[in-house]
C-alpha cells in the first residue's frame, strides 16, 4: 500500500518535471524562478589549418558575455558557450549543428571562417531553426542563402563587397592585369564571381585566374600560368595554409618578376606568418581587413573591450597580440546583438530573435555603430565602407595600410 | 661328420645358408640406416626449403599488399581528394576520377571517398553505400591504414589528411574474385595456398588444396591423417594477420631419392649375395679339396709304421706348407713314439718282474712263516727254550723280509704313480692310541718308555688317508723304538692349529743324526751307516713315508743333536671339521659252528708247502677236515663230488687260473652257493679288486697269519 503511494507521488513529481522541461524545450521565455543559461554554440575550426581564427572568435565570444553576464546576463540568464571544433570539414560541420540542434538551451550558432562549412549547414541550421551568426565566413551565398525566413546574420566581409573592394584597391595601385588564383572551394568561386563582375565595372582585365586544392603543397603552376598570361598581380583567395603555398611560390621567383599579392583575409584566420616566415618579406603582399586593434574605429570603445581581453588572457599585453583582430571583433559584436536581441524579443523563440535582430534600431558596437546593424532585407551588417588594407608585419601582427 | 661324406657340398651349403642371410641382413641394416639419415635429411632439407619458401611467398605477398597500399595512400594524399572533403561540388567529378585509375589489379575494384564518419562521398561502386556502421571507422579515424580480409572481399582503407589531421576516408574495395588474383603468384614452384583463416581461398595446385577447404592448425602440424603425405609450412603476412599462406612439398617428391637409395640397395644385395656364393664355391674349391685330401691323408695315420708315411705336398702354399708341417711333426711323433714304447716296455717289464718277485717271494714266505706259527703254537709237541730261539730267529728273518717286499711293493707302485690315497676326515685319537700299542709293544725289548699325553689329541680332526696316517704313525714310532738307545723314551707330542695344520711329533733319545748325513736320510736304500748295525731296515722306511705324507697334503721334518736326539714330525691339514662322532669298531660277531658237523674245506693249491700249512692249520680246528686239489679243474670236480662248505682257492694255478675257476662254481647251481675264499701271494691291489670282482667273499694275502687263516674258515664255512 505504502509503496504504490509512493509510486504514485514519484509518478506525479516525473510529469511535473518533464512539463516543465518541455516548457523550456518550447523555447517559451522561461519563468523567473528558472533561470536556465542560455547557450550560443561555436562551430568553427579549433584544431586545424584555420584554429587561430576559431580561436580568435571564441575569445569575442568570451569577452562579450563576460560583459553581458557581469550586468546581469540577459534578463538574469546567464550566456554561455558550447564549442564544437568542425577543422574546416562540412562533414563535421553538420554533425556539429546536429547536435546543438538537440540541445535546447542553444539558440544560436557562431559560425567559423570556412564558407563551404556554412554553406553545408544552412539546410540543417534551417531546419533545426537555430541562428545563425556569421562573423568571418564571407560567402555571399552564406547570407543570400535563398532560405525564407533567413536565420543568418553576419558581422563580416561578404564576398561580393569583398571582390569589388579588392578589384579596386588593385586598380588604385595601378595594376592592369589580374590573376586570380582562389581555393577550390565556394567561398573561391564566390570570389571568382565577385571580383570578375567588379573588374568588369572598374574596367580592369582579369589576366587568368587559377584554382588551389585544400591541401595543396604546390601552386607553382598556378603561379607561372598567371605570370605567363601577364597577370601584374595575383587576387588571392585562400586560408592559412594553401595561402602560404602560394605565397613561398611567389617567393621562389626572382625578385624583378615576383608578382605582388592582394589578398583576401582568409589567410589570416591560421598561422600565416609561422608557415611563410622570412618569405613574408619578399613579397608585396596586401589583404582586407575590417578591422584593427591598433587603429580602432572606435578608440574609447576599443580600450574598455581590450582591458576585458586583457583580464580573460593575461598572456595577452598588447594589442597587437590579439589573434585575428576581425574575427574577434566580429564575435564579440555578434554576441552583443543576439544579447540586445533577445531582451528585445523577450523570448527565446526563433522567429522572435530573428524579427528582434532585424529591428535593432542602432548599435553601439566595437567596429563601429550600427545603425541600424540588420533589416528584414539585409542581414550583413558590414559594407566596403568598413573594409580597410592590411599588411603583416615581421612579428606577425596586423596593420592598416593608410587609405 | 662321416668321413666318407662330400663335406664340399654340405659345407658349401651351411656356409650359403649362414652367409647369405648374414650378409643380406647387415646390407638391409646398412640400408635402414641410410634410408634413416637420408630420409631426415631430405626432410630437414626439404623442410629448410619449404619454411623459406613460406617466409619468400608472405613477403612477397606482403610487398603486393604494401605496393597496393602505397598507391592508395598516393591518391588519398591527391589534393583533388582533400579538397572533395571540403568543396561538394568537386565530387561530382570523383567517380570519373577513381575511373580514370589504373587499377593495380586485375578484376573488379572499387574506389569510395567517405567523409570522416564513413558516410559517402563519392564511389565508383555500383552499391553506392558507405561505410558508416564499419568496426574499423575508428582505427582509420585514428589516423591507421586498415586492410580488411573477408570471404568476400578485400577492403583498404586509408584516410584522408588534412593539416594532418584524418578528415576523410579513401576505401578501396576489391571482391574476393580480384583480390584471388593479387595472392597467385605465377611461376612459383612450390605448390602453396593462401589461408583466409582457416579457409583456402587461392591455391596455385588444386592437388594440393582446393578452395573452400578448411585447414586448421592441427593440419599444419601434420597431426592429422589429411595432408600427411605433404611437409608443412606456413607462415603469416604480417600487415594482413587475417591471411597465412601455406607451403606444401609432397613428400613423394621429397623422398623420391630414397626410391633410387632403395633400388641400389636392393640391386647391391642380389650381386652381394651372389658374389658371396659365388666365392663361397670358389674358395672350397681352392681350400676344402685340398683340405679334405690332407683329412683324409691325415686320418688314414693311425700310427706306428703310418707315421713313417708321408702326405702329399699339393695346393695352395698354405695347405703345402701345413702338409710340410705335418710330415715333420709325423717323423718327430713317430721317434718319439717308438722311444715311448720302449720305456712303456720297460716299465712294464719292471711291474711285471715287482708283482712276480713279489708273488715268488710271498708263496716260499708264505710256508715258512707259516710253519714257524705251526711248531711255536704246536701244543702236542711244545719247544724247548735252545728250539723256540732259533724259531724266532727263523720267524724275525721272515717278518723282515716281508716288510721289505711290502716296502719295496710300496715304493714301487708310488713311482708307478698306482698308490692313491682316499682323504677322509679322521680323529687321530683312535689312530694315535692304536699305533702307540703297537709301539709300546715294540719297545719293550729295550725297556723303552712311550711318553703321550692322550688329552692333548681330543677335539682335532685331520683329513687324511686312515690306512696311511696310521703307516706314516708306525714308521716313525717304530724308527723312534727301534733307533732308541735301551731305556730310552718315545715323547710323542701334537700341536693342533699350527697354521691350519696339526702337527705330531715324535722325539727319541737315541744317538742322533750327523749334520752332514741328514740330508740323505729320505733316499731310498740309504740306511746312513746302519747297514752293519744290529738295527733291521730297508732304508726306505722313511722315504715312503714322506711320498705318503706329501701324497695327503701334508709336511714332513726332522730335527737332529748328537747325542740328544731325533725329533720327527709330521703335518696334516685340519679338516674344518672340528669333532667326529666317535668311531665305534662294529664287533665281529663270530658265527659258531655247530659242533657235530664235520666241515669240509677244499683247498685248490698247486704249491704242496702252502698245502701242508693249510693242512697243519686245518687240523687244529675241531670238525673240521680239509680236502685239496692242486688244479682249479680238479678242485671244481672235487667240489661237486664231495660239495664242501668252504673253497679256499689259490688264484695262480697251472692251467685254469683260480679266476676262471670262480666263474664256472658261480655258474654251477650247485656250488654257486659255497663261500670262496682267495689266497693268493698276488698283493697288488688292483689285482686284488680284480680278483674280489669274480666273487670271492675274501682275499687272504699270503703270507697269512695263522690266526687270520682260522678265523676266516670259521667264519664263511
Amino acid at each position: 500500500m505504502n509503496k504504490l503511494k509512493t509510486n504514485f507521488f514519484a509518478k506525479i513529481a516525473n510529469i511535473f518535471i518533464a512539463s516543465c522541461t518541455l516548457m523550456l524545450a518550447g523555447q517559451s521565455w522561461a519563468s523567473d524562478s528558472a533561470l536556465q543559461p542560455i547557450r550560443i554554440g561555436l562551430d568553427a575550426d579549433m584544431s586545424s589549418a584555420s584554429a587561430e581564427s576559431g580561436e580568435a572568435i571564441h575569445r569575442g565570444m568570451i569577452v562579450a558575455i563576460d560583459e553581458i553576464n557581469e550586468n546581469g546576463g540577459i534578463n538574469g540568464h546567464k550566456l554561455e558557450i558550447v564549442v564544437r571544433d568542425h577543422r574546416g570539414n562540412p562533414a563535421r560541420g553538420i554533425d556539429n549543428i546536429n547536435e546543438f540542434a538537440a540541445d535546447k538551451t542553444i539558440v544560436a550558432v557562431m559560425g567559423g571562417l570556412h564558407t563551404p562549412v556554412a554553406m553545408a549547414e544552412l539546410k540543417t541550421i534551417h531546419e533545426n531553426g537555430l541562428i545563425y551568426l556569421v562573423p568571418w565566413a564571407a560567402g555571399t551565398m552564406v547570407v543570400d542563402n535563398g532560405f525564407t525566413p533567413n536565420n543568418v546574420f553576419r558581422v563580416s566581409v561578404r564576398d561580393q563587397f569583398a571582390g569589388r573592394f579588392l578589384t579596386k584597391m588593385a586598380a588604385n595601385n595601378n595594376y592592369k592585369k589580374l590573376g586570380l588564383l582562389l581555393e577550390q572551394t565556394g567561398w573561391g568561386r564566390s570570389n571568382e564571381k565577385a571580383i570578375s563582375e567588379a573588374a568588369k565595372q572598374i574596367g580592369v582585365e582579369i589576366a587568368g585566374v587559377e584554382w588551389i586544392s585544400w591541401g595543396a603543397k604546390s601552386a607553382e603552376a598556378q603561379i607561372n600560368s598567371l605570370a605567363k598570361k601577364g597577370a601584374d598581380v595575383i587576387m588571392l583567395v585562400a586560408n592559412a595554409n594553401e595561402g602560404a603555398v602560394v605565397l613561398e611560390g611567389v617567393a621562389e621567383i626572382t625578385k624583378a618578376d615576383r608578382l605582388p599579392i592582394i589578398s583576401h583575409w582568409g589567410i589570416t584566420g591560421g598561422r600565416f606568418t609561422q608557415l611563410v616566415g622570412d618569405n613574408l618579406n619578399k613579397v608585396n603582399l596586401s589583404f582586407l581587413q575590417t578591422y584593427s586593434f591598433i587603429s580602432p574605429a572606435r578608440p574609447a570603445r576599443e580600450k574598455d573591450f581590450f582591458a576585458r581581453y586583457k583580464k580573460l588572457f593575461p598572456k595577452t599585453t598588447k594589442e597587437d597580440q590579439i589573434l585575428s583582430p576581425v574575427g574577434t571583433a566580429h564575435a564579440y559584436d555578434l554576441v552583443h546583438l543576439l544579447s540586445n536581441a533577445i531582451k528585445n524579443a523577450e523570448s527565446l523563440e526563433i522567429a522572435k530573435i530573428r524579427s528582434a535582430l532585424e529591428n535593432i534600431k542602432q548599435y553601439d558596437g566595437l567596429v563601429k555603430i550600427y545603425n541600424p546593424p540588420f533589416t528584414n532585407e539585409r542581414h550583413d551588417a558590414l559594407d566596403e565602407s568598413d573594409f580597410t588594407l592590411a599588411k603583416f608585419l615581421s612579428d606577425g601582427s596586423i596593420v592598416p595600410i593608410a587609405k | 661328420m662321416q668321413p666318407n661324406n662330400t663335406p664340399k657340398s654340405a659345407t658349401a651349403r651351411d656356409l650359403v645358408i649362414k652367409l647369405v642371410p648374414i650378409s643380406i641382413g647387415i646390407l638391409l641394416l646398412v640400408g635402414i640406416i641410410m634410408e634413416t639419415v637420408t630420409r631426415r635429411q631430405l626432410e630437414s632439407d626439404a623442410r629448410l626449403h619449404i619454411d623459406s619458401a613460406a617466409e619468400r611467398l608472405a613477403s612477397t605477398l606482403e610487398a603486393r599488399f604494401t605496393i597496393l597500399e602505397e598507391s592508395l595512400v598516393g591518391i588519398a594524399n591527391n589534393e583533388i581528394i582533400v579538397n572533395s572533403l571540403i568543396d561538394t561540388s568537386s565530387r561530382a567529378n570523383l567517380a570519373l576520377f577513381f575511373n580514370s585509375l589504373r587499377a593495380p589489379v586485375k578484376g573488379d575494384s572499387y574506389i569510395t571517398l567517405t567523409d570522416y564518419k564513413g558516410r559517402l562521398l563519392a564511389t565508383t561502386s555500383p552499391y553506392k553505400s558507405g561505410f558508416s556502421a564499419s568496426w574499423w571507422l575508428k582505427k582509420v579515424l585514428n589516423g591507421e591504414r586498415v586492410k580488411i580480409f573477408t570471404s568476400t572481399r578485400m577492403i583498404i582503407a586509408i584516410p584522408v589528411f588534412y593539416n594532418s589531421l584524418p578528415e576523410g576516408i579513401l576505401v578501396a574495395e576489391f571482391p574476393m574474385d580480384t583480390y584471388k588474383n593479387l595472392l597467385l603468384v605465377n611461376n612459383y614452384t612450390d605448390d602453396y595456398s593462401v589461408l583466409l583463416d582457416e579457409t583456402v581461398i587461392q591455391s596455385n595446385n588444386i592437388d594440393f588444396l582446393i578452395p573452400g577447404t578448411t585447414v586448421s592448425q592441427k593440419i599444419l602440424q601434420n597431426e592429422t591423417d589429411f595432408l600427411s603425405g605433404w611437409l608443412l609450412a606456413n607462415s603469416n603476412i604480417e600487415s594482413a594477420p587475417e591471411l597465412s599462406v601455406v607451403v606444401g612439398h609432397s613428400k613423394d617428391h621429397a623422398f623420391a631419392p630414397l626410391k633410387n637409395i632403395r633400388n641400389a640397395l636392393i640391386i647391391s644385395g642380389f650381386l652381394l649375395a651372389t658374389v658371396l656364393v659365388l666365392a663361397i664355391f670358389l674358395m672350397l674349391k681352392t681350400f676344402t679339396k685340398p683340405l679334405a685330401a690332407l683329412s683324409a691323408e691325415v686320418r688314414n695315420i693311425k700310427g706306428g709304421e703310418d707315421l713313417k708315411r708321408k702326405i702329399t705336398i699339393a695346393g695352395p702354399d698354405e695347405f703345402q706348407s701345413l702338409a710340410t708341417a705335418f710330415n715333420d711333426m709325423n717323423s718327430a711323433l713317430g721317434a718319439s713314439l717308438v722311444e715311448k714304447d720302449a720305456a712303456e716296455a720297460a716299465n712294464k717289464a719292471k711291474s711285471e718282474f715287482l708283482s712276480s718277485m713279489s708273488h715268488e717271494l710271498r708263496t716260499p714266505l708264505n710256508a715258512i712263516l707259516g710253519f714257524t706259527q705251526i711248531l711255536n703254537t704246536d701244543p702236542t709237541a711244545p719247544l724247548n727254550d735252545d728250539q723256540k730261539e732259533s724259531l724266532h730267529q727263523i720267524e724275525r728273518g721272515g717278518e723282515h723280509l716281508l716288510g721289505l717286499i711290502n716296502d719295496i711293493l710300496d715304493l714301487s707302485k708310488i713311482e708307478a704313480g698306482q698308490l692313491h690315497v682316499s682323504m677322509e676326515a679322521v680323529d687321530p685319537a683312535p689312530v694315535l692310541s692304536h699305533a702307540l700299542a703297537i709301539t709300546r709293544e715294540l719297545g719293550k725289548n729295550k725297556n723303552i718308555s712311550v711318553i703321550f699325553d692322550e688329552s692333548s689329541s681330543s677335539g682335532c680332526v685331520i683329513n687324511v688317508d686312515r690306512t696311511r696316517f696310521q703307516q706314516v704313525l708306525l714308521n716313525i714310532l717304530s724308527n723312534a723304538v727301534k733307533y732308541n738307545s735301551d731305556n730310552g723314551t718315545v715323547t710323542i707330542t701334537l700341536n693342533p692349529n699350527v697354521d691350519g695344520f696339526v702337527r705330531f711329533s715324535v722325539s727319541d733319545s737315541g744317538k742322533g743324526i750327523a749334520p752332514e748325513l741328514q740330508d740323505k736320510l729320505f733316499v731310498p736304500f740309504n740306511r746312513l751307516g746302519a747297514e752293519g748295525g744290529e738295527i733291521e731296515g730297508t732304508g726306505i722306511g722313511l722315504s715312503i713315508t714322506r711320498r705318503l705324507v706329501e701324497m695327503m697334503d701334508g709336511r714332513m721334518g726332522f730335527e737332529s743333536t748328537v747325542g740328544v736326539g731325533s725329533t720327527f714330525w709330521v703335518e696334516f691339514k685340519q679338516d674344518k671339521i672340528s669333532s667326529l662322532p666317535k668311531h665305534i669298531p662294529t664287533e665281529t660277531t663270530d658265527q659258531h659252528l655247530p659242533a657235530t658237523e664235520c666241515i669240509k674245506v677244499l683247498y685248490i693249491e698247486d704249491n704242496p708247502a702252502n698245502l701242508m700249512l693249510m693242512k697243519k692249520i686245518v687240523s687244529r680246528i675241531e670238525n673240521t677236515q680239509l680236502i685239496s686239489a692242486h688244479t682249479a679243474e680238479l678242485g671244481i670236480s672235487l667240489a661237486q663230488s664231495e660239495m664242501p662248505n668252504i673253497i679256499l682257492m689259490d688264484i695262480n694255478l697251472p692251467g685254469m687260473s683260480g679266476i676262471e675257476a670262480m666263474k664256472i662254481i658261480q655258474q654251477s647251481e650247485t656250488l654257486a652257493d659255497i663261500p670262496v675264499i682267495a689266497v693268493s701271494a698276488n698283493a697288488i691291489p688292483s689285482d686284488i679288486a680284480r680278483t674280489m670282482k669274480a666273487g670271492f667273499k675274501k682275499y687272504l694275502t699270503k703270507p697269512f697269519d695263522v690266526q687270520a687263516a682260522v678265523d676266516i674258515i670259521k667264519k664263511y664255512s
